[in-house]
């Protein structure tokens, strides 16, 4: 079981996250915007789900935090979308994402898609 | 709030004529002996009609009102020429410097009214027009910026119902209440797919759609297109098939996606079971034209226009698909094509779109 960090300003999107997650056991901590997300790090999540467009452009900020901290720099950080616009795929990756997820959310794959990234290395 | 007007005239006596009329009359009157003095005086001073002779030393009638109307603070304020030159002289430079109207000297007391009321009226009905438009303008603005608002609110719950009935289909639950989460997921999908067109809509309408065009390949695109929508065709019993005669569509990606998207999705939820839904494409003489044939009950010649008009619907009960039609048209014209339906009544309805390609 992990310990995963969903960053989302939609109380929906975010409410579902945490019910799928942990109905399958396990534990999440909830952001709504950057500064809070920024808090929750520090409790060590083993997955990072960013939605990229909380308000602010803080997605992307975050991202370049996380890849330019030497201990979080290995942290799967996943893309939370609703855009999936030809070629964002690649953007996502350039940024430094380590894959992404569009919304709406599809209930089936969603926890095996975030699971497959526990188990990686940090 | 009385009316005011500037008389510009460089001879004393005249002015006083002019302005004793109009005072008399109930208007508020300055008088100027110059061109130049009346644009330094009119730049800031409410007016609402010039009275212009046309000869005068220095800058002159004609070019004193070519300075007026290439004054943007100044658009719409009426002005009026006095001469004492012949008509053959005067219309023609009056016209082209930009006048409103001419009256020749020496002129009656009530042929000088009778012009600056006219002209007055005129110049209020005007600014009272442009201002209720402003109002109305704004009106829809906010209305527009409302619906937004709202559809937008709607697209969490939908997204959150949705998945909570996910949920209960993993379950697996009898029977009976599989059904029930069968149909809540439906009916859910539904107001899912109007929600998301309905803010395809707004934005379209608020910034237009923009086109990134890149060559495609409109056969892996018609292939995705059919592939995403196979098992929603398996489910009413529809197949698609795809019969593209063109190797390469230039436009916008995603635009042309969601184009065809919409028409096959709405194809196939008009045909009748056992029926297959076709995409065709084939060169045109200037462009590409795509058509996506059903074997449904078609549209009626009474509804071929309006259908891709917004709120507009077809089958109004279960929605979304009239605004997907919206959505089409607008992608359409986006690329400077256009779409229309060859209404084949009672055997189907063939949806055309032409899509113009660079030469």
């Amino acid at each position: 079981m992990g310990r995963i960090l969903i960053v989302e300003d939609d109380p929906w999107s975010r409410r579902i996250v945490c019910d799928l997650l942990e109905m399958r056991g396990h534990e999440v901590l909830a952001a709504s915007g950057v500064a809070e997300a920024r808090a929750l790090l520090a409790r060590s999540p083993d997955v990072v789900l960013l939605d990229i467009h909380i308000p602010g452009g803080g997605g992307e900020v975050l991202l370049r935090e996380i890849r330019a901290n030497a201990v979080l720099e290995r942290l799967p950080v996943i893309a939370f979308t609703a855009s999936a616009m030809h070629g964002d795929r690649e953007r996502f990756l350039r940024l430094g994402f380590t894959s992404y997820l569009c919304k709406p959310i599809d209930v089936p794959s969603f926890g095996p898609a975030i699971e497959q990234h526990l188990g990686e290395i940090r | 709030m009385k009316d005011r007007v500037l008389v510009v005239d460089d001879s004393p006596p005249n002015r006083l004529v002019a302005v004793g009329h109009l005072e008399a009359a109930g208007y508020e009157v300055s008088a100027m002996g110059s061109g130049e003095e009346a644009l330094a005086f009119i730049d800031d001073h409410r007016t609402d009609l010039v009275i212009l002779d046309v000869l005068m030393p220095g800058l002159g009638g004609f070019e004193t009102c070519r300075r007026i109307r290439a004054l943007p603070a100044l658009a719409g304020v009426p002005v009026m020429f006095l001469t004492a030159l012949g008509d053959r002289e005067v219309t023609q430079p009056a016209l082209d410097a930009g006048a409103d109207d001419l009256l020749a000297k020496p002129f009656q007391r009530a042929e000088l009214l009778l012009r600056v009321r006219a002209l007055i009226r005129q110049r209020r009905q005007a600014l009272e027009l442009a201002a209720q438009n402003e109002k109305l303008r704004k009106l829809e603005h906010d209305k527009r910026r409302i619906a937004q608002l709202i559809v937008h609110d709607l697209k969490g719950p939908a997204t959150a119902i949705m998945a909570n009935a996910q949920i209960l289909q993993q379950a697996k639950l009898d029977g009976e209440l599989e059904e029930v989460i069968g149909d809540i997921v439906i009916a859910v999908g539904h107001l899912d797919t109007t929600v998301r067109n309905l803010l395809d809509l707004s934005r379209a309408e608020d910034v237009g759609l923009t086109v990134h065009l890149e060559p495609l390949d409109l056969r892996a695109l018609a292939a995705d297109v059919s592939s995403s929508l196979r098992g929603f065709g398996r489910i009413n019993g529809v197949s698609i098939a795809s019969h593209i005669h063109v190797d390469q569509l230039v436009g916008d990606h995603e635009l042309i996606r969601r184009l065809l998207q919409n028409l096959v999705h709405n194809a196939i939820k008009h045909s009748p079971r056992g029926s297959e839904v076709a995409i065709e494409a084939e060169p045109d003489a200037d462009g590409v034209l795509l058509r996506i044939h059903d074997s449904g009950p078609g549209v009626a010649a009474a509804h071929t226009e309006m259908i891709f008009d917004a709120y507009v619907s077809r089958d109004r009960p279960s929605g979304g698909h009239g605004l997907g039609l919206v959505f089409c048209r607008l992608a359409a014209e986006a690329h400077g094509g256009r779409i229309w339906v060859e209404a084949r009544q009672p055997t189907g309805a063939t949806f055309c779109v032409r899509i113009p390609q660079p030469t």
